[in-house]
């Protein structure tokens, strides 16, 4: 079976481990928003950090076809989130609050093909940070996604995630396997 | 399953609405909101559109598709580039694909329309 793992770069999930203590600030959406529809690049601010992620193009070849697996990761932040500011596309929940945790969204699929297993993918797709009254979810927009979906709620628990196996479309001859877990970064 | 949800844009018929009608006579989608036909992994949401003129073809309804939307240059895409629509769904226009064939990649906010993948290959002798 094709096993293919892209999780974060360790720069990356170093930086946003490193968030943990610190006084949040603000999202700032550089890019278009439409619905909880965020484009690229999102920056997430603290008192002391600010981080850049996007999403990068991936085509690969999978069970006999060629897949477009798209990967978070960090840019530069070249200004932009002071103009996102200017623009007020900034997302201000929870700010003050300290960063209580922060988890990696972790998911795997599992392509099936007559039961056989065809290929497992498993792709970091986005960060839970959990402030003191305030959880926030960066998702990726599914495994094919070019674009990140918001979620705020008062927990982690009430935090809505973006179906991705939605996007994999099953049959008779053709199921999947899919979870999604968050894992501490640490 | 892989349909998006409902469009989003403020009332009346969405830019992608636009771009199916305006498709529907010569490339109508099916009843799941897929174009052309099964690609050779029989997924339903890789598709092929077979023609003698694979490019002009991939131009055509390529162009139809982006009619409306916006080009997204944060988006860095393979040999391509990312077009969004107002109500989120995302049309990415690649030639050619890593397979070699021009390729259109949907991910659809749209009721109507699936995400999908769209290969144009020429047409083979039966």
């Amino acid at each position: 079976m094709d096993e293919r793992a892209y999780n974060l770069e360790p720069s990356l999930r170093g930086a946003l481990a490193g968030l943990v203590g610190e006084r949040w600030v603000c999202l700032g959406f550089t890019g278009r928003i439409r619905g909880d529809v965020l484009t690229c690049p999102v920056e997430i601010a603290t008192d002391r950090t600010v981080i850049a992620m996007s999403v990068l193009d991936n085509e690969v070849a999978l069970g006999g076809d060629d897949e477009v697996i798209t990967l978070v990761a960090d840019v530069p932040l070249e200004g932009h989130l002071e103009e996102a500011r200017r623009a007020g596309r900034i997302a201000v929940h929870g700010a003050g609050e300290v960063v209580r945790s922060v988890h990696l969204i972790r998911e795997e699929l599992v392509r099936i093909r007559d039961d056989v297993p065809m290929f497992r993918v498993s792709v970091d797709s986005g960060v839970v940070i959990e402030l003191e009254t305030v959880a926030i979810a960066i998702q990726k927009r599914g495994f094919h996604g070019f674009d990140f979906v918001l979620s705020v709620a008062p927990n982690t628990e009430q935090l809505r995630f973006h179906d991705s196996a939605s996007e994999w479309p099953m049959n008779l001859e053709l199921t999947c396997r899919y979870e999604r877990v968050l894992i501490p970064c640490d | 399953m892989g349909a998006g949800r409902s469009a989003g844009s403020s009332g009346g018929r969405s830019s992608v609405d636009a771009a199916l009608d305006h498709l529907k006579s010569d490339y109508p989608l099916n009843s799941k909101g897929y174009f052309g036909e099964i690609g050779r992994s029989g997924s339903e949401d890789k598709r092929q559109i077979n023609s003698t003129d694979p490019l002009a073809t991939f131009h055509e309804i390529g162009n139809a598709l982006i009619v409306g939307a916006k080009r997204d240059d944060g988006v860095v895409v393979k040999n391509g580039a990312s077009f969004l629509h107002l109500d989120g769904t995302r049309i990415n226009l690649r030639q050619p694909s890593s397979s070699g064939s021009p390729a259109i990649d949907i991910t659809s906010n749209n009721a109507k329309l699936a995400t999908q993948r769209i290969h144009f290959e020429g047409e083979t002798d039966g």
